[in-house]
């Protein structure tokens, strides 16, 4: 992978970690908060779409 | 003891480094595909890494990158569209490829739980090619 990869990737990873900490939980499950933090980025993306839409 | 202890240490960070090195580098315009190539034998290599309950070298790191990208690439398409950088049509084809790229990754990690590692680096192939598509999009409206 590349280096930028590798970034952002670690930066899932610190925040899913984040998450699970402040749930009390000691591990994660990857691919769950993987799928999660593109849940995030999806309903991001579907609003910046619905306020473009609106104007 | 200390040698001992040493000697441990040293095999653990050759183990990691040789599941690092399995994995080819590639270009970010590259599809993740080509990283997987070769992967179905990284199963069950009894290592776990510390916080998470995928083995290394497993199907699931290797597919990790693209759903990391997937989610950059939507975010950095809404950030886009709210600084006028992309249109709006470009914006529901960026909606579009990236969603296609997901239900492909996700039907990937479901045919590889299934053992099934043909269909599931078929499907990882489709779900980085969509994802280049949606990069291209996005890029070409930069």
């Amino acid at each position: 992978m590349t280096t930028q990869q590798a970034r952002e990737m670690a930066a899932a990873l610190i925040r899913a970690a984040e998450q699970a900490e402040a749930n009390g939980q000691a591990e994660i499950n990857l691919i769950s908060s993987l799928q999660a933090a593109d849940d995030v980025a999806r309903a991001e993306l579907l609003s910046a779409i619905s306020e473009a839409a609106g104007k | 003891m200390q040698r001992f202890i040493v000697c441990i240490a040293f095999l653990a960070a050759m183990v990691f480094l040789a599941g690092c090195a399995s994995v080819a580098p590639a270009p970010s315009t590259e599809p993740v595909t080509h990283q997987l190539q070769g992967s179905t034998d990284a199963e069950g290599t009894g290592i776990f890494a510390v916080g998470t309950l995928a083995p290394l070298g497993s199907f699931e790191w290797k597919i990790a990158p693209s759903y990391t990208r997937l989610a950059t690439v939507r975010h950095n398409a809404a950030r886009a569209l709210k600084q006028h950088r992309l249109t709006f049509a470009d914006a529901v084809d960026v909606l579009d490829a990236t969603d296609r790229a997901r239900a492909a990754l996700d039907a990937a990690v479901v045919a590889d739980s299934k053992k099934d590692s043909k269909g599931a680096e078929r499907e990882a192939a489709a779900g980085a090619a969509a994802i280049v598509e949606a990069e291209s999009i996005l890029n070409g409206a930069n």
